[in-house]
């Protein structure tokens, strides 16, 4: 049976406590890289940030070096000359008046042929930039804050903080992608990754969702642990995850190939590297940073703490994931031999059917009741 | 069995028909914003901390002068502390963000002459003979010469003066009540006879002395009138090149350029052009003829032709304004500077302006040396009458009836009611304080390049649309269709709604606000994902298709609810602390996601109800993407239940000794 065949049928039984820990690894080493590049290396602001004009004019037939070659001469041969797409020519660089701009302008309307007015310019202000930032950062905080606020009331405030880590995780490793690449960071890109917080706000939720669901059937949140819930969990909402992102990601990539890459739309580019690369990001925080996040902080409430002790995992939680390989009692989902292993075929039956009783039947106090007394009674009377 | 929510569905889809419909027929399209037509975009920030107010005039004012080019709506907009001002498909780009950055200044010029309201002589219908010669070559000249090196007036104090020349009568007459400190400036109220073509006067009733209770207070009695903006009527051609101090317009001609004598006295230059120009306007038989200076070209030290709106206009807007008459206007003597405050108060039942000048050498000083010369009527000040005027028109022009005032004690009193005395107050208190707007950022785009990123959005959009759709059909089958009709509903509803803005409220589709719409196709399809997913799960563990169908939403819309709960509240956020485009894409994104939790609700849930109670999808669930009841029973909650079990048992069994198959076997009996 195929991976993926398992998956669509929804019997993927992944051991997802296995990957937090290389995904914890992976992340840490990612943190690391982006803080490093955006210390050392910082990020290649366009001109928005920095202040500075920038013109921009369709011109198939002129390269970067002819156009260097005619600013020369009116002493811009310092600019910043890009191709952008297939057609479009972008001069970056100081200008001090509106008499230079024209001057400019000029010289990139002879050297493409067009008239003058159709050289696009664009003039920032130094303070436009720090103004942006500002207002970028302001953003970010608050929206953050009202996340919080929001997952809080409608989840539980360590799901809020899972997910506000996850976020926060996003947004250094795609400022880092920035930063390793030397992509140009614009207001486009700025608004693009605010964006990219919705969706990898929107992963985390769909997932702790399931699990709040899970929680609620006693059948199974008395029996495992909080790790394993999370684990099946996922497991549960792991097509879904998989299905968003790629829904997601289709228009992204059509903005990034064929408006950026084919037809040379700047702003399409901006946006959609930014939005490609928060995306990517905020699907596998979701699973693999949200996740563990929840599970560090739950695990260690009274209540997880017995069922850890019944279930004979007594070790402090935290470390439950961690040595869930050396250990396959801890976590047991590890293993899915265990599941074909312990019970007698007959017992798997009635597991089955168990579960799904408890999913008809709403609240459904313990389906099967191997541990508890008076659980089998109740179940009894209801049938 | 009864489908819960046909009702919402049939009201959806006929809402969808219907606005869409609706649109089509009366024509309305997306109006697209200046990165996707070509346009000017110019972000200015206000220096310092001006009040509403004060920014509600700047942008009256910049809403004037853009109209004045001959663009019919810029759309102006105060986001965040910032003005926005779009102008999209303007030809003229450098006069426009030129215009709308720079800073207005009040200022005080002594009225030299009276003119009529400005007459095209080509509509004029006057034979070419008798037209004005000169008159095509209207212009105004600056003293000094080089435009770019008039001196400051506001750091001269006076207004040194270049002269320029355009002229027009108006009328004006006066009435003082000096109070008995001998402050008294009593302006009443221009009566003077208009002049020849001097159309009205609103002069008339406003002689009326204003006889001051008040013994303290100096009334200026004031021919109301006034409105900023430029009249664009006539473009008077500066002549920076003339020589200072010659002025030799060619007989009759209309005032041609003048310059004073010596760039270094500025203000002699100003004397001397005033001086032409009013022997100039004199001689000039149809002064109708004679153009109104133009906003570039109303600059200080220079003499000025200005309009001067009817009183009852003054609160409209400026295009549906009229013109009363025109003055002739001498340099530039004060500016907005020199005031403290002003505010409008009703004295004696009437409604006045009380400006408040600042004390000695920088205001009331300077003030009180050109209101002395009006009073005496000198030639620099033949009519007795003091204009203020902001942005290329006269906001008020009224007679000095005194010949020193406090600098606390001025009043101008006229036919004001009280909106117009409070309109003039604050354009007086604007002038005190200008605006002065930094530009942040100005975009231009050009048409071409503006076409070429639609042409590349809409592509982009049709192919990431189509790859959703493959991807959608390939994996939920029927079910996938379904999720495309709900697209086509949210989609229908959301060109109905930016036409409709478009059309009403102003909002225009940016390159921005179209990739917000891209993404959000993503947004929208993930409810299906999730519903189908719960639906999937739920028919695993045993449900019937029919019940499955509304226990699966019940659960998948609260998932959607917060979620798309989170887009709403970023996109609000980021609306509201953003400025320009990216507001664009918070809206659109904003709005998508409201509309898919309609369309989730009312269409999604009851059209894929209908669709699984249908035979077809009993019979064939493999088109529908469903595994069929029962079918499968591996499901991963049922693998890690059997294995919780498993483990509770074990342990428990350790605990308590019981060997784990009791316990199983226990079970399997229940």
């Amino acid at each position: 049976m195929s991976g993926f065949g398992r998956l669509y049928r929804g019997e993927n039984d992944i051991d997802f406590t296995k990957w937090w820990r290389v995904g914890l690894a992976v992340s840490s080493v990612l943190l690391v890289v982006s803080l490093g590049s955006l210390a050392f290396r910082g990020l290649n602001l366009g001109i928005d940030f920095r202040g500075g004009v920038s013109w921009t004019v369709k011109a198939p037939d002129v390269s970067v070096e002819e156009a260097r070659d005619a600013l020369r001469p009116i002493g811009m041969g310092e600019a910043k000359i890009q191709r952008l797409g297939q057609t479009d020519l972008r001069v970056q660089g100081a200008a001090e008046d509106q008499a230079r701009q024209e001057e400019v302008r000029g010289v990139l309307a002879d050297l493409a042929g067009v008239p003058k007015t159709d050289v696009a310019v664009t003039s920032v202000g130094a303070s436009w930039g720090g103004e942006l930032t500002t207002s970028a950062v302001r953003a970010l905080i608050v929206f953050l804050l009202a996340v919080f606020i929001y997952l809080a009331i409608r989840l539980e405030w360590k799901m809020a903080a899972g997910a506000i880590i996850a976020v926060v995780h996003d947004v250094v490793i795609s400022v880092g992608v920035y930063s390793v690449f030397g992509f140009e960071v614009t207001p486009s890109t700025v608004i693009a990754f605010l964006t990219i917080l919705g969706f990898s706000i929107y992963d985390t939720v769909v997932v702790f969702d399931k699990v709040q669901e899970n929680m609620a059937r006693p059948g199974l949140s008395n029996r495992v642990t909080y790790t394993e819930l999370m684990s099946v969990s996922m497991n549960q909402v792991l097509l879904r995850s998989i299905n968003t992102s790629i829904v997601g990601l289709l228009p992204v990539l059509a903005m990034l190939v064929v408006g950026a890459g084919i037809l040379g739309a700047l702003t399409l580019q901006e946006f959609s590297i930014a939005l490609a690369v928060g995306l990517l990001a905020g699907a596998y925080s979701s699973l693999f940073i949200a996740a563990p996040m929840v599970v560090l902080i739950k695990e260690r409430e009274p209540r997880q703490r017995q069922i850890r002790e019944r279930l004979g995992a007594g070790k402090p939680l935290t470390s439950a994931a961690m040595t869930s390989r050396r250990d396959p009692e801890l976590a047991p989902a590890s293993l899915p031999s265990t599941a074909t292993g312990v019970p007698v075929p007959r017992t798997a039956n009635s597991g089955s059917t168990a579960e799904r009783r408890a999913t008809v039947g709403t609240p459904a106090p313990g389906a099967y009741s191997g541990t508890i007394p008076p659980r089998p009674r109740k179940q009894g009377k209801k049938r | 069995m009864k489908t819960k929510g046909i009702k919402g569905l049939i009201v959806i889809t006929a809402l969808a028909v219907i606005a869409l419909g609706v649109v089509t027929w009366r024509g309305y399209k997306p109006v697209l914003g200046l990165d996707l037509q070509g346009g000017v975009m110019v972000v200015l920030k206000p220096k310092g901390n001006p009040g509403p107010e004060q920014l509600a005039t700047a942008i009256l004012i910049m809403n004037n002068r853009i109209n004045s080019i001959g663009v019919a709506e810029p759309d102006i907009r105060q986001e965040n502390g910032r003005i926005v001002v779009q102008i999209a498909g303007i030809k003229d780009k450098e006069a426009a963000i030129k215009l709308v950055g720079e800073t207005a200044e009040l200022r005080f010029r002594a009225v030299l002459a009276d003119l009529p309201p400005y007459q095209d002589p080509t509509t004029v219908g006057s034979t070419p003979g008798t037209e004005v010669p000169g008159t095509e070559v209207p212009s105004s000249t600056s003293a000094t010469g080089v435009p770019g090196s008039v001196p400051d007036p506001a750091i001269a104090g006076t207004a040194p003066g270049a002269a320029s020349i355009d002229a027009g009568p108006s009328t004006t007459a006066t009435t003082s009540a000096p109070g008995p400190q001998a402050l008294g400036l009593v302006l009443g109220e221009s009566a003077s006879a208009a002049q020849e073509a001097v159309t009205s006067s609103t002069v008339s009733d406003v002689g009326t002395p204003t006889p001051l209770a008040d013994p303290t207070a100096a009334t200026i009695g004031a021919a109301p009138t006034a409105a900023p903006t430029a009249a664009p009527t006539a473009v008077p051609a500066a002549t920076p090149g003339s020589t200072p101090g010659v002025v030799d317009a060619p007989p009759g001609s209309v005032p041609e350029g003048t310059s004073a004598p010596a760039p270094t006295d500025t203000e002699a230059a100003c004397r001397s052009a005033e001086g032409q120009a009013t022997t100039q306007i004199a001689s000039v038989p149809n002064k109708a003829l004679i153009p109104t200076t133009t906003l570039e070209d109303d600059l200080p030290n220079t003499v000025v032709v200005l309009p001067v709106y009817r009183d009852e206009d003054l609160l409209k807007p400026i295009t549906e304004r009229q013109v009363e008459r025109r003055v002739l206007l001498g340099c530039s003597r004060l500016t907005g500077e020199g005031l403290e405050d002003a505010n409008a108060s009703l004295q004696e039942g009437k409604w006045t302006v009380n400006p408040r000048f600042k004390a000695g050498a920088e205001g009331i000083d300077q003030f009180n040396a050109i209101s002395a010369k009006c009073f005496a009527g000198t030639p620099e000040c033949p009519t007795k009458r003091l204009a203020i005027t902001l942005d290329g028109a006269v906001i008020t022009d009224p007679s000095i009836n005194v010949a020193s005032f406090k600098a606390d004690q001025i009043q101008i009193s006229g036919s004001f009611t009280e909106a117009t005395a409070r309109d003039v107050a604050t354009k007086l208190k604007f002038g005190a304080l200008p605006v002065v707007l930094e530009r942040e950022q100005v975009v231009e785009v050009s048409a071409t390049l503006g076409q070429d990123a639609l042409y590349a959005g809409l592509v982009a959009g049709a192919v990431g649309l189509s790859l959703v759709v493959l991807y959608m059909i390939a994996f939920y089958r029927m079910l996938g269709v379904l999720a495309i009709a709900k697209l086509a509903v949210e989609a229908a509803l959301l060109w109905a709604i930016i036409a409709w803005m478009g059309e009403n409220a102003g909002l225009t589709l940016t390159l921005a606000g179209l990739t917000g719409i891209i993404v959000s196709i993503g947004v929208s399809l993930d409810s299906n994902v999730v519903y189908y997913e719960h639906l999937k799960e739920d028919i695993r563990n045993g449900r019937t298709y029919r019940s499955a169908v509304d226990k699966a939403f019940d659960g998948a819309f609260k998932t959607i609810v917060k979620a798309d709960g989170v887009s709403v509240l970023g996109a609000v956020l980021l609306y509201f602390l953003s400025v320009g485009p990216v507001r664009g894409f918070a809206f659109f994104l904003g709005l998508s996601a409201v509309l898919d939790l309609l369309a989730s609700y009312y269409y999604m849930r009851p059209f894929v109800a209908l669709a699984l109670k249908s035979n077809l999808a009993q019979r064939k669930p493999g088109l529908f993407g469903l595994p069929r009841p029962n079918e499968v029973e591996n499901t991963t909650l049922a693998k890690v239940s059997r294995r919780a079990k498993g483990m509770a048992v074990s342990a428990e069994s350790a605990r308590s000794g019981k060997s784990s198959t009791g316990g199983t076997t226990e079970e399997v009996s229940s």
